[in-house]
Parts: C-alpha cells; sequence; structure tokens
C-alpha cells in the first residue's frame, strides 16, 4: 500500500426538497463546486464513484449512467456504489481503495439522491420495503418503526428519556440553522419537538430526519498528487466497515448498533487514535435516538450515557465531543446516497477551518459515522490534517 | 395461502411449512441437521455450515417482550390496520420474533411482559403468527 488518500476537493449542493432540479442536474452542483474548490480539471479525474441508494425514487433504472453523462465524466471507469442509507461512506471507501490499489491516481466520489419526486406515502412504502420482505414487511414494520424498536429497548433499559431525544432534534436544528446548504434552517424548541405528532411511538416528527434531496461530491488524490494539488490536504487516516444480520429479532442487542462497535475499533486502530481525540464528528442521526446509540458505540461516552450525554452538552460546540454542528441528517436534510459524502464534506470543511460560525476551533482529527438501514452496514471514516 | 398482513415476495417451502404449523396451531423453527443451529423464523439452509439438510420443530410460544412500536404512518399496503404494534419477542432460551402484538388494552403494554405466540386468519387466503399478552 503507498502513501495516503487525500481530499482535494469538497462541493455541496442546497439539500431540501429540490422540485426545481432532476437527479442529474442536481449532480452537477456539487461536482461543480468540487472542481471549482480543487482548481482541477475535469480531466484529471481517472475513476469515478457514483453513490446513489436506490432507483425506486427516481425512477431511473441504472441512474449513473445519465449522471455520468450530464457532469462530463465519460469515457473512464465508473463504480455505482450500493449500501443504503450508508451508500455515500461506501462510495467514499471504494474511491480511497481505488487510490490505494494503484488503479487511480484522482478520483471523484459524487453521492446524490432525489427523494421528493415520488409522493411521501409511495416513499414511506418505498422505505417499509427496507425492511426483510420476507419476515419483516409482513407485519407492517416501517423505518422509523425498526428504530423505534430500538428507542424503546433503551429507554426502557437505562431511562433514556422522550426529553433527550429531542434535545438531539433542538442540537441539530440549532447548528442546521447556520448551515444554508441544510433542508431545515429553523431552531426549534423543546417543546415544540416535544408536542409534535406520533409517528412511531416514542419517535414523533422532530425524532425523524426529513426525506430530502440532495447531492455532495469530493475529489481524493494519491499523496505524492494531492500535495502537488493543494496545501491543505485532509488526510483519510483511518477506516472501519462492518455488517450485521437482516432481522432486527437475530441482532445481539436492541440497545446498539453492533456493526457500530466492530467498524469503529477498525478504523480508531488504523487511525492511531482513540474515541476522546475525536475533535468533531458527523454520526448516523437518521432519528434521534440513533444519534444516543452513536454516542455510546463510538465511545464518546459509556453504554447507558448517551441520554445523559446530550443533556449535559457534551455533543454542542465546546462540549467534549461536538457532534452533527452542520445539523446532521437530522435538519441538513437526508439524501440517501448524498449522506455519507456530505459527512466527509463537512469534516474536511471544519479540518480546513472553513466552517464558518459552527467551526470547532482547532479541529485536527474528526470522524464520520454512516449506517446503512437499521444496522446492516456501518462505515467510520476518521481523517486528519 | 399467504404469509403476513401484506406480502411483497413469493411462498416458498419455509412459508409454506410455517403456515400449515400455524393452521394446526404450532410454531414451527428449524434446526439445521449438521451443526444444530437453531432458525426461527425458519429457514431451510444452514447459514453457518451450509448445509441444506434441516429439521423443523416446534419452537416455544411463551416468552417475554424485549420491545415494540406503535406505528401511525404506514406503508401503503398496511394502511388500513393502522394504528397498530409491532414488537420483538423472546420465547424460550435465545429465540427471538418479530410480529404484530394485539390483544391488549390501554397502557397495558410493557417491555419485559409476558406474552405468547398465536396464530392468526387474516382473511380466508392469509395467515401470520402474533404476539398477544400472557393472561
Amino acid at each position: 500500500m503507498g502513501g495516503r488518500v487525500g481530499i482535494v476537493g469538497v462541493g455541496h449542493s442546497k439539500f431540501g426538497k429540490r422540485s426545481d432540479v432532476t437527479l442529474r442536474e442536481l449532480s452537477f452542483e456539487a461536482v461543480s463546486k468540487a472542481f471549482e474548490d480543487s482548481r482541477l480539471e475535469v480531466g484529471a479525474v481517472d475513476s469515478v464513484v457514483t453513490g446513489i441508494a436506490t432507483d425506486a425514487f427516481s425512477g431511473q433504472i441504472v441512474p449513473a449512467a445519465p449522471v455520468l453523462d450530464y457532469i462530463g465524466l465519460v469515457q473512464r471507469s465508473n463504480i455505482r456504489v450500493e449500501a443504503a442509507c450508508a451508500t455515500g461512506s461506501a462510495a467514499v471507501r471504494t474511491g480511497w481503495s481505488l487510490i490505494q490499489s494503484g488503479l487511480s491516481e484522482v478520483v471523484l466520489v459524487l453521492g446524490v439522491e432525489t427523494m421528493t419526486h415520488t409522493p411521501t406515502p409511495q416513499a414511506t412504502e418505498i422505505m417499509a420495503g427496507g425492511g426483510d420482505g420476507r419476515w419483516e414487511y409482513p407485519f407492517g414494520i416501517t423505518f422509523p418503526g425498526f428504530y423505534a424498536l430500538l428507542a424503546n429497548a433503551h429507554m426502557s433499559q437505562f431511562g433514556t428519556s422522550k426529553e433527550q431525544l429531542a434535545m438531539v432534534a433542538v442540537k441539530n436544528h440549532k447548528y442546521g440553522a447556520l448551515n444554508p446548504n441544510a433542508h431545515f434552517q429553523k431552531e426549534i424548541s423543546l417543546e415544540t419537538a416535544l408536542k409534535a405528532p406520533t409517528i412511531c411511538h416514542p419517535l414523533s416528527l422532530y425524532d425523524c430526519s426529513p426525506i430530502s434531496d440532495g447531492s455532495a461530491a469530493v475529489l481524493l488524490a494519491s499523496e505524492e498528487r494531492a500535495r502537488k494539488i493543494t496545501d491543505t490536504p485532509v488526510w483519510i487516516k483511518g477506516l472501519g466497515a462492518s455488517t450485521d444480520t437482516m432481522l432486527i429479532s437475530e441482532r445481539e442487542t436492541l440497545t446498539g448498533i453492533k456493526a457500530t462497535r466492530l467498524a469503529s475499533e477498525k478504523a480508531y486502530k488504523m487511525a492511531g487514535v482513540e474515541p476522546k481525540d475525536v475533535d468533531v464528528a458527523n454520526v448516523h442521526d437518521c432519528f434521534t435516538i440513533a444519534e444516543i446509540l452513536a454516542y455510546e458505540d463510538l465511545g464518546f461516552c459509556a453504554e447507558g450515557m448517551g441520554g445523559r450525554f446530550i443533556e449535559e452538552g457534551q455533543s454542542y460546540i465546546g462540549g467534549a465531543t461536538p457532534v452533527n454542528v452542520d445539523g446532521g441528517l437530522k435538519a441538513k436534510g437526508h439524501p440517501l446516497g448524498a449522506t455519507g459524502v456530505s459527512m466527509t464534506v463537512e469534516i474536511t470543511k471544519q479540518l480546513r477551518g472553513q466552517a464558518g460560525n459552527r467551526q470547532v476551533k482547532g479541529a485536527e482529527i474528526g470522524l464520520s459515522h454512516n449506517v446503512g438501514q437499521t444496522g446492516q452496514f456501518v462505515f467510520v471514516h476518521i481523517y486528519t490534517r | 395461502m399467504l404469509f403476513g398482513y401484506a406480502s411483497i415476495q413469493p411462498e416458498t417451502e419455509a412459508t409454506l411449512k410455517l403456515m400449515e404449523g400455524l393452521k394446526e396451531g404450532k410454531l414451527l423453527a428449524t434446526r439445521c441437521a449438521k451443526c444444530g443451529v437453531i432458525y426461527l423464523p425458519p429457514r431451510v439452509h444452514c447459514k453457518k455450515c451450509y448445509s441444506q439438510n434441516v429439521e423443523w420443530f416446534e419452537a416455544p410460544m411463551k416468552g417475554k417482550l424485549l420491545t415494540y412500536t406503535q406505528v401511525e404512518v404506514p406503508p401503503e399496503k398496511h394502511a388500513k390496520n393502522a394504528p397498530y404494534v409491532v414488537g420483538v419477542a423472546e420465547l424460550g432460551v435465545g429465540l427471538r420474533l418479530l410480529a404484530r402484538v394485539v390483544g391488549f388494552e390501554g397502557e397495558e403494554l410493557k417491555v419485559g411482559m409476558a406474552v405468547e405466540v398465536a396464530p392468526l386468519q387474516i382473511a380466508d387466503d392469509r395467515i401470520a403468527y402474533i404476539l398477544k399478552p400472557s393472561r
């Protein structure tokens, strides 16, 4: 294995309800910004990795083809990657591997999804199809429903409260309000979050991330190339990935995501860092309970203490480990394929010191954590300046 | 006969035998004849040793509720039943099952409560196992 892999350019579209653009036009927004940021020419890219979670929302079968054509990146390698909600981080990992294998020197990693072009009841049906078609779907369990099962188990075992779940939403909306790319740029009060209608008991509307459209792109380069392209590369220092059983009933635990524990162990070991060394993290908060589980499974706090971690403000800027200070999936939005790449974009900006009024001062080590479905796929990346 | 409240996959040996059992009031699981791993819901291929030789047996039907949720916003095909409760129960030692939870009143549901599996004929052509409080 050669040197390190550097991030040399990042681009991000506005996330939200984007009925003004198609999948490929939305892709163009992030990719053009990544090229602008890196000052690279399109011709410098020898491979593309396209992260699009599903064809079901856009209705476009083999969606990478029209996207590649529209961004002007044909006649070179492309791999389309899929790992449900963790598609974007799977794409970054694939890009890293292409460079470390020596097959590529400069890789464009694009994550994109349009979800709002489908009416919400149909979108809910599509997402419910993410449960096991044989043994789970027949009982009508939905995507929020799975996380509600984990939430009730955690609340019952550790005394985690509805208020603590709502505090995650309040924090993420606070930072979303500072992020011009966020789907929701509005602060909410604890009272508003607690009064919202129930989606799947105990999760209510503000415990759930929205259905969003969006794109994000990063340009990766070999160490040698990265040093020539920029004076401020961000390095991918550690990667960890794991998977788990399809059926939630076969999981070892219902009060955590085992694959997060396994993936983060690998990433920390490879990077030679410990959880306490992480200066800023983006974790997978598709639901508020998921962020609380992530605090614990990533080792930011002890098992069962995730509720207290948010209550004490430890995941705010100024706390022990600032988490999702771009709004997270909760407020920034969760366009499936784009989400993981968006995390890499955000951490890169933080480590470059370009995060503006949500900058974690002096951040040197960053972490991103992306979960597919309810822990079937998990990717953890660790970054350094 | 079709399995569950709504389905998107064809019925195969695993669901067909399971449904035969349900009609007789039994919850059938499989055990790998080669390495002994137990599967509930049943599988006809062992994922540990790759044997295709499984034995069917009656699983315990009594256990406790590990967690549950009330689904207020259902997928389209389940909309007519909403709201409804889905839970995960542990039956005997180490066997777990996700199913609808029915037949409870008000605030009765609690994590850890005693539940039992029962067959439910949902329609002329549909059957499933469900969980209900043990009384």
